[in-house]
């Protein structure tokens, strides 16, 4: 987790993955130009960390895309801990890059943003 | 005064949220803020279709958009990729992928997600409607 003093930029996706994955694109481009990231799956966002099939043929499933955020500087993806028990998932089923937050740390995470963007 | 950019992701064709931006850009310019761009992402791409025709009575959105951008030379970018997807393309891409045609109205500019995080580096408020 970043710093509380350090300007970051928080992705908080809340929608289910479609088929064209458009929310983690901008994710790594911002990443690519080196600005620090923060990435939060709340409600159905969490659906982005399940193991699944591509959404269309030739696509790329979600875990996949999500798998090389690491290699751009985004080392761990927050998920709200309510919406998972909510949900009724299992973390075993998460990815091990993957790391709790309550929603009210995921507020306080938020509130230290320079820029919230949400999907 | 602050500078802004705005991050536009929904359809123009369902919601409110361009009439939302459109007012809120217009306050911010009045106000005396400068506006460095609005960058289209997702279905909001459609908004720089160029054969657009409003209900009768209904204020068309793409003038909306190019009025403002031509008042106050606000850039109106288009994220590239999210457009060839939904086939809003302008003569280089058309030309490139061998389309029947320019789709991308004037005014409107196909950009790389390179320009969004000048944004964010470069501006002091990013606001998505």
């Amino acid at each position: 987790m970043l710093s509380a003093s350090e300007p970051r930029i928080s992705v908080v996706i809340h929608t289910a993955p479609s088929a064209d994955l458009e929310p983690a694109e901008l994710i790594l481009a911002l990443a690519a130009f080196d600005l620090p990231v923060q990435v939060f799956f709340t409600g159905n966002g969490l659906f982005w960390l399940l193991p699944q099939e591509a959404r269309k043929p030739n696509g790329k499933a979600p875990l996949k895309v999500l798998s090389a955020f690491p290699l751009y500087g985004v080392e761990t993806l927050f998920y709200c801990r309510d919406d998972q028990s909510a949900l009724g998932l299992e973390t075993a089923t998460l990815p091990e890059y993957s790391a709790p937050l309550s929603a009210a740390e995921i507020g306080r995470q938020l509130q230290h943003s320079t820029q919230v963007f949400t999907f | 005064m602050a500078t802004f950019t705005l991050l536009m992701t929904q359809s123009p064709l369902s919601g409110s949220s361009h009439y939302l931006a459109l007012d809120f850009a217009r306050t911010l310019l009045a106000a005396g803020h400068s506006l460095q761009r609005v960058f289209f992402y997702q279905d909001a791409v459609y908004v720089g279709l160029n054969g657009q025709t409003p209900i009768q009575g209904q204020q068309p959105l793409l003038q909306a958009w190019q009025e403002l951008a031509a008042a106050h030379q606000v850039p109106l970018q288009l994220c590239i990729a999210n457009a060839l997807r939904r086939g809003v393309v302008d003569t280089t891409e058309q030309q490139r992928y061998n389309l029947p045609a320019e789709t991308l109205a004037s005014g409107f500019e196909l950009a790389g997600l390179g320009e969004m995080a000048s944004a964010c580096q470069e501006s002091d408020r990013v606001i998505r409607f």
